[in-house]
């Protein structure tokens, strides 16, 4: 679905994507992660063919999207950090201009807002609708021509947790739908609750890419924490998970009656930043 | 379908625009007020000053305005995420402001009870200062990133095009109106007066003046459309 060959991006003396390798299968959710300026925005530009690489190579449905942007748009549908939507127009008469311009008849503004969940709202100004309404207003608007590959920029940014919740279970929908996603975040419990696959954006360079139980295990830090009694309390023990010692320990406070408890202990994604990236995500 | 679709929503949102209803409204509402509160040999002041503010006054408000506004909020950048090109928007945005400078030109008549002398000439000369208005208005809604820079930056040009060559056109020496007639503005506004009340002026030299001007600006423009997909970047 998407392929990006040795993608490099720079505006005047900033680079903003660096060598870039990156493939998502048909059906994927791939987690775009990073912090601000780390080359999330400007990876989804590349995708939706407004900008061209410097150097490498960007495919998406294999066509060249900046060559070709007519080919990918009427198949992709973009929600982009912050809206942009027409704020003294109704929902209905913004999901009328762009099924417009995307060619589409009426039928289509009905079923876009449907499956957002907000064909409650046809009739409201966007200028009197929740941040979260927003979003999911700009999530019909993306989903107007039934898109294969849907890409959405901080769709959560700025929501309450309830809002956020809600719009979480909608792409969970999407995703059962067979929907190829790519989320673009700087929330690690979102991109992980959300993510088959994350790639983790530093500085413009891809550092790591797997899916977040593979990242877990491989760069942070697994433990087994142990409870046992000692007298009338207890007392909690903790061995990296790699080291035998714990099995060891297990058996033998199981035989002497002192085991209470035996947790594992995951990494957060917070962690595999940090180790990757050698600082923490802002 | 694409140009209609974006006109419709263009119009929509103008309307429910306040700036941009206060900046259209002014022009009438300052036409009658003025027509009723000056004495009758000031009204070819008047007129002539109603027929400059009117295209500059509906040009900037309906593309500077809005293109700055629409960069702001990102709202282009949603709509270059589908299939509608730069220029589409530009051309929508410009033809309308021509549109409504044009029903504007032709309420001033109305406002002031007279018709022009020279109607075809007149209406030619302002179709041409329409022409510069917009393709003017459109650049510095280009070249301006939000409303708050427009609004600092651009006005001071706006005021300065707007007047440079006409408010000192009656009390200026013959010397310096050999200067002004090629600066933008004034040859329209000669124009308009030969339209509007028969005075002689040098018809073919303004209005190619005014071409020249209006070729350069929309040169310009075109320019900057093929980069406008980037904006706000």
């Amino acid at each position: 679905m998407i392929t990006l060959t040795q993608v490099t991006k720079r505006y005047g003396k900033v680079q903003a994507l660096d060598g870039v390798d990156l493939h998502v299968s048909p059906g994927e959710t791939l987690g775009l992660l990073g912090p601000n300026g780390a080359g999330k925005t400007t990876a989804i530009r590349l995708l939706a063919g407004m900008t061209p690489p410097t150097s490498g190579q960007v495919r998406v449905m294999g066509v060249d999207p900046w060559t070709q942007p007519d080919h990918v748009r009427a198949r992709m549908g973009v929600l982009p950090d912050g809206a942009g939507l027409f704020e003294r127009l109704t929902v209905g008469q913004n999901l009328q201009l762009f099924a417009g311009l995307h060619g589409l008849g009426a039928g289509s503004v009905e079923r876009a807002l449907a499956a957002a969940g907000v064909d409650g709202l046809t009739g409201r100004r966007v200028g009197s609708l929740s941040k979260g309404e927003r979003q999911r207003v700009a999530l019909a608007r993306a989903l107007l021509h039934e898109p294969e590959l849907l890409i959405l920029d901080e769709p959560t940014s700025g929501l309450d947790p309830a809002a956020a919740a809600a719009f979480h279970q909608l792409i969970q929908e999407l995703r059962a739908r067979g929907r190829t996603l790519v989320i673009a975040s700087h929330d690690m419990a979102e991109v992980e609750a959300l993510c088959d696959r994350v790639a983790i954006l530093d500085r413009g360079r891809l550092v790591a890419c797997d899916s977040p139980a593979a990242l877990k295990a491989w760069h942070g830090r697994r433990a087994v924490r142990v409870t046992v009694a000692r007298g009338a309390g207890t007392e909690t023990l903790q061995w990296p998970l790699e080291e035998a010692a714990w099995i060891e320990a297990v058996a033998r406070y199981r035989a002497e009656g002192t085991l209470l408890a035996v947790h594992t202990e995951e990494a957060t994604l917070a962690e595999v930043f940090l180790q990757t990236t050698g600082r923490e995500l802002a | 379908m694409r140009l209609i679709a974006l006109a419709q929503a263009q119009l929509l949102d103008m309307v429910r625009n306040p700036v941009v209803t206060i900046f259209v409204a002014i022009i009438p509402v300052l036409g009658v007020t003025m027509k009723l509160a000056m004495p009758a040999g000031t009204h070819e002041i008047l007129a002539s000053l109603l027929f400059i503010m009117a295209p500059y006054f509906v040009s900037w408000s309906l593309t500077a305005q809005t293109l700055a506004e629409e960069k702001e909020k990102r709202q282009l950048e949603a709509l270059f995420l589908t299939p509608v090109r730069p220029w589409q928007v530009v051309l929508v945005k410009s033809g309308l402001g021509t549109a409504v400078s044009l029903v504007f030109g032709l309420l001033i008549p109305l406002i002031m009870s007279r018709a022009p002398a020279r109607p075809l000439l007149w209406f030619g000369a302002y179709l041409a200062l329409t022409l510069f208005a917009v393709g003017f208005g459109t650049l510095m809604g280009l070249l301006f990133q939000d409303m708050r820079t427009l609004a600092v930056g651009g006005t001071p040009i706006l005021l300065l095009v707007m007047f440079s060559s006409t408010m000192s056109w009656v009390m200026a020496k013959p010397g310096i109106w050999d200067v002004q007639v090629w600066l933008p503005t004034r040859p329209s506004m000669e124009l308009l007066q030969a339209g509007y009340f028969g005075d002689g002026a040098p018809v073919l030299r303004h209005f190619l003046v005014m071409a020249g001007y209006i070729a350069l600006l929309w040169l310009a423009n075109a320019r900057l459309v093929r980069r406008l997909s980037f904006a706000g970047r």
